[in-house]
């Protein structure tokens, strides 16, 4: 299994780079990683892993989940949900936000429509 | 990548746009398909949606209920389809509130209310490049339909 995917139950999952690279001070004898917790998030039927830390903003790892499923389209439209629909306050900490380590987030656009306008 | 559609698909399409949209309202489907199958359609979703004659907007809760059901089923959508009720083209709207605005998703846009003939004649057809910007695209080029 290569240490940039894995196989689940549930199909392709994709471990972001940010999980597999804590951050290491270089040259130090002590252990510096610093601590993270992951989520799943999922988009359109596709799965990432993403790491943070519980004090991070939801904005912060927002803009990783548009970086990695690769949505360059009106980003500011985007958010993250509960599984019941509750949407992220960007402007959280995750911790503050209720957001658990494991627990699975929805990458969404927080209105679909269509029409003239 | 080419959408390839399973027998039936264009016909489903038409008749959900059709009966749901009556002749009066836009309507919109999704074409779903096998995550681990680059291009394949053969699943047509009517999603919960609000429409009038020209706007339509989806449930909020069905959109994260239809994600996470694509999870589930190891699926994912690979175009929008709806209605306009007269020529096809792609409005600001259209542009600004796709269901999944990442490169490769295709909005196709029947002119009409789908009245006219099963098919791509006078269709429009949009798909997001990898600036997140939606490029016109030959229908008859991007879909094909099984036999």
């Amino acid at each position: 299994m290569s240490a940039q995917s894995m196989s689940t139950m549930r199909g392709r999952v994709v471990l972001s780079p940010r999980w597999l690279s804590p951050q290491v001070k270089e040259g130090s004898v002590m252990d510096t990683t610093v601590k993270r917790d992951t989520v799943t998030i999922t988009y359109n039927g596709n799965d990432k892993i993403i790491g943070y830390r519980p004090d991070e903003k939801v904005r912060a790892v927002l803009d990783w989940a548009l970086a990695e499923f690769h949505v360059a389209s009106n980003p500011h439209l985007m958010g993250l949900f509960t599984e019941g629909n509750a949407e992220l306050p960007d402007d959280c900490a995750m911790r503050a936000a209720g957001v658990k380590p494991g627990e699975l987030l929805v990458l969404r656009l927080s209105a679909v429509r269509g029409g003239r306008g | 990548m080419a959408l390839m559609l399973a027998p039936g698909i264009m016909a489903s399409t038409f008749a959900q746009l059709r009966k749901c949209g009556q002749g009066q309202k836009e309507c919109v489907v999704y074409w779903t398909g096998p995550r681990d199958v680059p291009g394949a359609v053969d699943g047509v979703i009517l999603p919960e949606h609000e429409a009038g004659p020209e706007w339509y907007e989806i449930d909020s809760a069905w959109i994260t209920s239809f994600f996470l059901e694509l999870r589930r089923a190891g699926r994912t959508a690979r175009a929008q389809v709806h209605s306009h009720p007269t020529l096809a083209w792609h409005s600001c709207t259209d542009d600004r509130y796709s269901m999944a605005p990442s490169p490769g998703f295709y909005s196709l846009v029947v002119p009409c209310f789908a009245a006219g003939p099963v098919g791509l004649d006078m269709a429009y057809l949009a798909e997001v490049g990898a600036d997140g910007t939606w490029l016109e695209r030959n229908p008859e080029a991007e879909i094909r339909e099984a036999r």
